[in-house]
């Protein structure tokens, strides 16, 4: 009888470890919204961004709205010669500054390279 | 034979719950910092001004401490109290370590942020905060320095928090709305304690 119980138990474990690992694969593979699995995404601010930017004009580099997933991790390359920021991220000139986008909201903040009322828009999604 | 599967079916077991928890211990050492990370750390911008003690401040009087850098103004209806209510919990969260971290308010709105207004906004958030006021120009000037855009009536969009090490280094910024534990997690990575 004892040993009835306990060999149960423990195909009920297995049956049970089996079973949590296929829900959690398949529940992460058939998220709707995910469109790419997470990764680097690096932007380079080119050297006379400031320059264009005095001139009204948009550094090509740069698009307007930045759509990340859950778990990127944002790169900015600052080889200007002036401090810039993106969204969130201020960049000294020379250096490059990153942030991990963890979790799912927006980041409108002011940007340097649309001055003075046009923010660009970061969006991290699932 | 049934205890020889019990047995094998309990060391999977063990096996699965030890990798997962060294998973989750790697993934969070690889994160490493929540914040955004300025590579390679820079230089901080000096800061001279006066502060809500009455006295002349300046940001090398804090070498050997952490020190968290914001700005705003009194009369800041949202992210300023918001943020300044986070630092006061991280720094509550912090214990004894709380007193190798400062936090500086440099004013948006020198012409409503006397020393005197300053010291009793901050009073009712953390009597250890200093605020920081000064002339238009050396104002301007830290502003610049940092990268800071004050509009009409003090209001600003560089609402993350600079945070320099005890070096003097400038190597992370905290933007809006990271969470305490966040912050607390980055902040102890700097004091060597995370």
């Amino acid at each position: 009888m004892r040993r009835t119980i306990v060999i149960r138990l423990g195909i009920s474990l297995l049956v049970g470890i089996l079973a949590a690992g296929i829900i959690n694969e398949v529940s992460f593979r058939t998220q709707e919204n995910q469109s790419r699995p997470p990764q680097t995404v690096e932007l380079i601010i080119p050297s006379g961004t400031a320059e264009l930017v005095k001139r009204g004009e948009q550094p090509p580099t740069i698009p307007e709205t930045l759509v990340f997933v859950a778990g990127d991790t944002l790169v900015v390359r600052n080889e200007d010669i002036v401090d810039h920021q993106l969204g969130p991220l201020w960049i000294p000139a020379g250096s490059e500054a990153s942030l991990s986008l963890s979790e799912v909201g927006n980041f409108a903040d002011q940007c340097s390279f649309n001055p003075p009322t046009i923010s660009t828009s970061m969006c991290a999604s699932r | 034979m049934e205890k020889k599967f019990l047995w094998v079916a309990l060391g999977i077991l063990a096996v699965v719950i030890i990798a997962v928890g060294i998973a989750g211990y790697v993934n969070r050492q690889n994160v490493a910092f929540d914040g955004s990370v300025i590579s390679p750390a820079i230089e901080a911008p000096g800061i001279t001004l006066t502060g809500s003690t009455g006295e002349t401040v300046r940001l090398s009087d804090y070498r050997g401490k952490v020190v968290l850098v914001f700005f705003g103004y009194t009369s800041c209806p949202d992210e300023c109290p918001a943020t300044l209510a986070i630092l006061r919990q991280v720094r509550a969260d912090l214990g004894a370590e709380a007193a190798e971290v400062q936090v500086l308010l440099v004013t948006t709105d020198p012409a409503q942020d006397t020393p005197e207004q300053l010291a009793n906004y901050l009073s009712a958030f953390d009597p250890a905060f200093i605020g920081l006021t000064g002339s238009g120009s050396d104002l301007e000037a830290v502003y610049r320095d940092y990268g800071v855009t004050v509009m009409e009536g003090g209001e600003t969009h560089s609402t993350r928090v600079y945070v320099i090490d005890r070096d003097g280094k400038l190597g992370l910024t905290l933007p809006y709305g990271m969470t305490p534990d966040e912050i607390l997690h980055d902040l102890r990575l700097l004091l060597g304690s995370g």
